[in-house]
């Protein structure tokens, strides 16, 4: 067979916004904004240089099913780049960009294959007259998609190669909804030479022989999409081994950076342990910036301040007024407990933190139910917050 | 603590000097009457104490005090007046500050707790006031504060975050602005789902915008073409005007163009012919005018203007000497100021030079000058002395003659005397006048004897008698008396005296004209001295200064003799160059004399020639003249040309002249008049022809090739009513499509949005941020509301079920007290005035509906309950009680005294008691030896 090259990219989620961050600034907010697009751009440019046969883009190539026209256009005006180049596309459409329901306004380009909604279709690669291999895929319907789609992966072509584009969750991954769940054991028995995924956007290589590879999200979106991003770069060599590399492309990085303050007793000492771990992040020479959030954990006995996190955030974001790479620190997340307290086995302080711990708060009535809480630092916050208050008011007693 | 003495120093009733030593614990009664100074010993360790502002001390008051701390450290107090001072043993002094930080308790408290009397006692609020009351409850929680306050105040930063129906909380304002966002993505992806409809407006949009242009073209077209039709109207009815006198020249339709033309050429060339003769003999006489001044000079003084031509001709040469000289004399002077400043030549040094060589040797003839000018002063001045002595001489002799009358003066009143002298004596004329009368007499006797030669001789008489008479009366005023009076004579006698002395005057008036002379004349001699004597000064001086500055010249320095020789050397050459400058100069001078008289000549000659010549006196006009003599030959050949000339164009004339008659013959008319008449008619005729085709082509253009039939519609009504119609079509039709362009730019507009903005990622990007900060938000007020809610819940709980410590211990007390009659003290959480008391029958009553004394047993066994939670973790403090045992029965006083010695196993308490039951009751419950409160009083 002959040798060839093709980019697996998946969850481009274009246009997505920046979820759950803490706060903006007007310096970073056009770059964070269009970081999902510069991405894509980064995705064709890579396709072109690699000379690539094809791109696979394995589901979830929108954020929404109601993309903005800005990044149709931007997708449309990738695939026109890759159409000059005479480099096929192949877009199995996932559940945030589903078949049926997602809503465009473009034409798209004759080098565009989207796969079928619900059902499995194969399309042959050539060049030069060779067969280079067969692309198999298949697109959600809807956004909530609980068939199996992999049984209904089964070669029927005459390719040396075949490559399987599923947007799904194989092996029931926690945290992540269960669509078209599939098992290793199913992927291996498919008798595909390569499964590129999509769905999970922590990139992962989940089988060696064959690949059974999720290239992950391009861009991170949120706190919890840490670390590079980017999609593989798939060389097939002629005895239809595929070696795989990682080519970062998202331009923002979103970091969780865990800040130990065991004994501190003031917020400068926080801002002095916070710079140290911020000191190796960077940014990455390809990269516009850093998204950082700080996690400070341990036991200390910091000033009740309930603005020192948003200022610690801005006092450690790089200079606003550069243009240049950026470091964004979008929140301060404290988790920091007192120093334990003797605390008398019996007694009204006994009983307040047993009411704390206890059940009674799970549904909270009077707050603002449509935001999401974490109660369990509630509880934790709330026992800080008691025991200064506590010592607060003590001066006044005896 | 417990105090070991304390001493007054004249503090209230308590006598200076009155001092107290207690060094043991336990409960210690201080009797003493009314007026002992109980309650004054009870203030005096109060303001020993604390520096409280409430303590008053009079100046001159105060006391001392020393006490045990729990530690065994000693410390020493002071009080005199408003200074108060505390001090440890090794004397260092304690702020206030750190004195109430060991104490652990402040004023308040040991005014309300430890040292108080019945008033303090009965009232329930001293027990409050934040501290005291909210210990009760916080006794159980283990630390010691006011928890409502803390519920207070984490409740306070819940509420400050979130309000359920607030606006200004950050949660509140950042869940309103997420509100908003999120109904502007709403409304943003709903004009996305309007793309494709936008698409389709789009294309309706554009096509009507290109119907309403047509619309807008073709309304365009008539108002122009009606427009440009309305600009040529005159055309139109100049047109129909041409028309109508084209028809009425029918008749001269036949002359034809060819006739026409030839006629038109023929009388053109005969009119041709004449303008050529007239302009060749225009021509002629301008050769002949321009002969006069030489043809003259032909004939008259043709010699004397050649010599003067001659003579012009050297006017350029002497130019060139005069501006040659010029520029010699120019050149030398910058050849000399070069020199000299080369040379640095100064006036001063080449004075000094000259002084040396020059000035020298004429030293000793400037010193003769100038003594020869002193000298001629010195005479001048002697002069003038003896002019003056003169001048006095003569001046002396006139004044002497000043009595002397002046000749005429003389001369007139002489005169006078001789005429009063020579008159004849009164009526020595009477003779005289005898003849007279006979002379009148013969003349009337002639007159009367021969008329006519009579009349004369008669006459001559009358006139000589006439005569005689009137000389007679003459002689007979002549001197008289009156003359003589007038005269100043009194006499005839005195007149003779009179004339001899002015005889005799006439010598001396003579005299005095001489001296006047000879004074006058020294007067002359004296100016003339004056005058010579300035002038001999004045050569004196200029002798002086002339001598003063040669000296001074041979004091100046010296120039190098070199530079000298050398620079007089070139004052040769420069003598040398001005020699010739001045002989060039005077060429000059000559030349220009020369030229002068050959002006004044030329001036002259032109003059006798009568010619008429401007600015005689330039050089240029003589230069042009002479040229015109010399051009005299041509203008002569010229002229016999155009004579030639003249000829040849009179016979071409007549030639072209009778070509025109025949051609008048053709036309049959009489006269070119005539001719001409038909002619411009034949012409009118073609020109109407030509213009009603000009305008033809004019109104088809401006009716867009409708021709002239356009027009025709428009005769009668005008074509302002359809301009007017097609100008408001147009002002439609263009409104129309600019409407129609602004909708379809509008939804190109939101087209362009809608595929470039980035304005829904951005709002959703900003949504996001705004949920992250509300969530935040969230999670502190939830922590806070948390705190609070989980402390409310607690205290109430641990209020209603689990009594806290103190109140426990005394509901102990009180049930003591009460020998079991209550059996609980219970309390809010936050305050002791809602107390009440349980009974053993399980009945509850409020504090207040208790007796006196029952009430004044509770409260001392909450203070008592107090005193032993606290001093668990802090400093002891001494009791000090004033008679709080009065109102109780004997029964309950018994029990409250023994309680009251218990409780002071392990702490010092004082009682104040003016009633000796009472005493014997702490007797009985085995309390120390009573001491009575009187000066010097000792307790061991």
């Amino acid at each position: 067979m002959k040798s060839f090259t093709f980019i697996h990219a998946a969850d481009l989620h274009l246009d997505s916004p920046m979820l759950g961050i803490g706060r903006l600034e007007p310096r970073v907010q056009s770059r964070l904004r269009d970081a999902s697009l510069e991405a894509y751009d980064r995705l064709i440019d890579l396709t072109l240089q690699r000379h690539a046969a094809f791109l696979v883009l394995a589901g979830d190539v929108f954020d929404h099913e109601t993309p903005s026209l800005r990044a149709q256009f931007r997708l449309r005006d990738g695939f026109l780049r890759l159409e000059r180049a005479a480099v096929p596309v192949f877009w199995a459409h996932g559940n945030h960009d589903p078949f049926g329901s997602l809503s465009t306004h473009v034409h798209w380009p004759d080098n565009v294959v989207r796969f079928p909604a619900g059902r499995v279709l194969w399309h042959r690669v050539e060049q030069g007259g060779d067969i280079l291999c067969a692309v198999y895929g298949i697109s959600y319907p809807t956004a909530a998609v609980t068939d199996p789609y992999v049984r209904q992966f089964i070669r029927e072509d005459d390719a040396p190669y075949a490559v399987a584009v599923l947007h799904a969750n194989v092996g029931g991954q926690p945290g992540h909804d269960n669509y078209a769940p599939a098992s290793l054991g199913d992927l291996r028995a498919a008798g595909f030479n390569y499964w590129a995924l999509g769905h999970i956007h922590q990139r992962a290589i989940l089988l060696d022989d064959p690949p059974v590879v999720y290239a992950g999200n391009l861009q991170g979106r949120h706190v919890r999409e840490t670390g590079p991003k980017g999609a593989y770069v798939v060389e097939v060599d002629a005895s239809g081994r595929a070696r795989l590399q990682f080519a970062p492309l998202g331009p923002v990085r979103w970091e969780l950076v865990p800040v130990n303050c065991d004994g501190f007793s003031g917020w400068d000492q926080v801002e002095e342990a916070a710079l140290l771990a911020l000191e190796p992040l960077g940014p990455e020479p390809h990269e516009s910036g850093v998204v950082v959030r700080l996690l400070l954990s341990g036991r200390a006995e910091l000033p009740v301040d309930p603005d020192a996190p948003v200022e610690l955030a801005e006092r450690l974001s790089s200079d606003p007024d550069q243009d240049g790479p950026f470091r964004f620190v979008e929140s301060v997340d404290t988790k920091i407990r007192r120093p334990p307290q003797p605390v008398p086995p019996e007694g009204l302080w006994a009983e307040v933190i047993a009411r704390i711990r206890g059940p009674g708060y799970e549904q909270w009535e009077s707050g603002p139910a449509q935001l999401p809480l974490d109660l369990e630092a509630a509880r934790n916050e709330a026992l800080r917050l008691l025991a200064d208050a506590l010592d607060e008011v003590e001066p006044d007693a005896n | 603590m417990r105090i070991k003495t304390v001493r007054s120093l004249g503090y209230g009733p308590l006598p200076d000097g009155f001092q107290m030593s207690l060094e043991a614990s336990g409960l210690i009664p201080l009797v003493g009457p009314n007026e002992a100074g109980k309650s004054s010993l009870l203030n005096l360790l109060r303001v020993l104490l604390y520096k409280d502002r409430r303590l008053g001390v009079r100046e001159g008051e105060g006391g001392q005090l020393e006490v045990e701390m729990d530690d065994g450290s000693v410390i020493h107090a002071e009080r005199r007046g408003s200074r108060h001072r505390i001090w440890d043993a090794q004397g260092r002094a304690l702020a206030d500050e750190e004195w109430q930080q060991r104490l652990e308790a402040d004023y308040k408290v040991f005014e309300n707790v430890y040292a108080f009397g019945l008033g303090e006692l009965e009232k329930g609020e001293s027990l409050d006031a934040k501290t005291v009351g909210a210990r009760l409850i916080s006794a159980g929680l283990g630390v010691h504060v006011d928890l409502v306050k803390v519920e207070s105040t984490l409740a306070q930063r819940a509420r400050e975050l979130y309000a359920p129906r607030g606006v200004k909380p950050p949660l509140n304002v950042a869940l309103s602005q997420l509100r908003r966002l999120l109904e502007e993505i709403a409304r943003g992806e709903a004009e996305l789902s309007r793309y494709d409809e936008l698409h389709a407006e789009l294309s309706e949009a554009e096509e009507l915008a290109a119907a309403a242009a047509d619309e807008e073209r073709q309304a365009a077209a008539d108002r122009k073409r009606l427009g440009d039709m309305d600009r040529v109207w005159d055309r139109f009815e100049r047109w129909q005007t041409v028309m109508r006198e084209r028809t009425a020249l029918e008749h001269a339709r036949d002359v034809g163009p060819e006739l026409i033309a030839r006629f038109q050429r023929l009388r053109d060339n005969a009119e041709r012919s004449r303008e050529r003769v007239a302009q060749q003999e225009q021509r002629a006489l301008e050769a002949r005018q321009a002969l006069p001044i030489p043809a003259r000079l032909h004939a008259f003084r043709r010699s004397e203007w050649a010599t003067v031509m001659e003579e012009a001709r050297e006017i350029p040469n002497w130019e060139r000497d005069i501006a040659h000289h010029r520029g010699a004399a120019e050149e030398l002077w910058v050849q000399m100021t070069a020199e000299s400043e080369r040379l640095g030549i100064t006036p001063e040094r080449l004075a000094a030079g000259m002084a040396v060589r020059v000035i020298e040797p004429r030293m000793d003839a400037l010193a003769r000058t100038r003594q020869e000018a002193r000298r001629l002063a010195r005479e001048a001045e002697r002069a003038l002395e003896e002019a003056a002595r003169q001048v006095d001489e003569a001046g002396a002799v006139v004044d002497s003659l000043t009595d002397v009358p002046r000749r005429g003066e003389w001369a007139a009143r002489r005169a006078r005397l001789e005429a009063l002298a020579g008159r004849p004596e009164p009526g020595a004329d009477a003779p005289l006048l005898v003849w007279g009368v006979a002379a009148l007499l013969a003349l009337v006797a002639a007159g009367l004897a021969r008329p006519p030669a009579a009349v004369a001789v008669a006459a001559g008489a009358a006139a000589a008698a006439l005569a005689g008479l009137g000389l007679a009366l003459a002689r007979r005023r002549g001197l008289s008396r009156t003359a003589l009076t007038e005269a100043g004579l009194p006499s005839r006698d005195r007149l003779a005296a009179e004339r001899l002395y002015w005889d005799e005057l006439g010598a001396r008036v003579t005299e005095r004209e001489q001296a006047e002379e000879r004074l006058e004349r020294a007067r002359r001699s004296l100016d003339e001295a004056r005058s010579a004597l300035l002038r001999a000064r004045a050569d004196q001086d200029v002798a002086e200064r002339h001598y003063e500055e040669a000296r001074a010249a041979e004091e100046l320095p010296d120039l190098d003799e070199a530079d000298l020789q050398y620079w007089l050397s070139r004052v040769d050459d420069a003598l040398h160059i001005v020699s010739q400058y001045r002989r060039a100069r005077e060429q000059m001078v000559a030349i220009e004399k020369r030229q002068a008289a050959f002006l004044e000549g030329a001036a002259l000659t032109a003059a006798l020639l009568h010619l008429e010549v401007q600015d005689t006196h330039s050089p240029d006009t003589w230069m042009r003249l002479r040229q015109e003599w010399l051009d005299i030959p041509q203008r002569e050949e010229r002229l016999r040309e155009q004579e030639a000339e003249v000829e040849a164009a009179r016979a071409e004339a007549a030639r072209d002249a009778a070509l025109l008659e025949a051609c008048l013959g053709e036309l049959d008319v009489p006269s070119v008049e005539a001719a001409a008449v038909r002619v411009a008619e034949g012409l009118q005729y073609e020109a109407f022809a030509r213009e009603v085709m000009r305008l033809e082509a004019e109104l088809s253009a401006a009716s867009h090739g409708q021709g002239v039939e356009a027009f025709q519609p428009y005769r009668d009504v005008g074509l302002e009513e359809a301009l007017e119609t097609a100008r408001v079509r147009f002002e439609d039709a263009r409104a129309l499509h600019q409407a129609r362009q602004q909708q379809a730019a509008e939804l190109r507009r939101r087209l362009s949005v809608l595929e470039t903005s980035g304005e829904l990622a951005d709002l959703r990007l900003r949504a996001e941020a705004r949920r992250g900060e509300a969530s935040r938000l969230y999670q502190r007020w939830a922590a806070y509301t948390l705190a609070a809610q989980a402390l409310q819940e607690s205290r109430e709980h641990f209020q209603r079920e689990r009594q806290p410590e103190v109140l426990r211990r005394a509901s102990t007390l009180f049930t003591s007290f009460t020998s079991g009659r209550y059996l609980r003290v219970l309390a809010q959480a936050d305050s002791v005035r809602d107390l009440a008391a349980e009974s053993s029958d399980g009945r509850l009553f409020p504090v207040e509906e208790l007796s006196r004394g029952t009430q004044e047993q509770l409260y001392l066994a909450l203070r008592l309950a107090w005193i032993e939670d606290r001093e668990q973790h802090a400093e002891r403090m001494p009791l000090v009680l004033d008679d709080i045992l009065v109102n109780a029965d004997p029964e309950r006083e018994q029990i409250m005294a023994r309680t009251l010695v218990q409780f002071a196993k392990n702490r010092q308490v004082l009682y104040l008691t003016c009633h000796p039951e009472v005493e014997r009751s702490l007797k009985r419950a085995r309390s120390r030896m009573a001491v009575p409160l009187a000066p010097q009083a000792r307790v061991r």
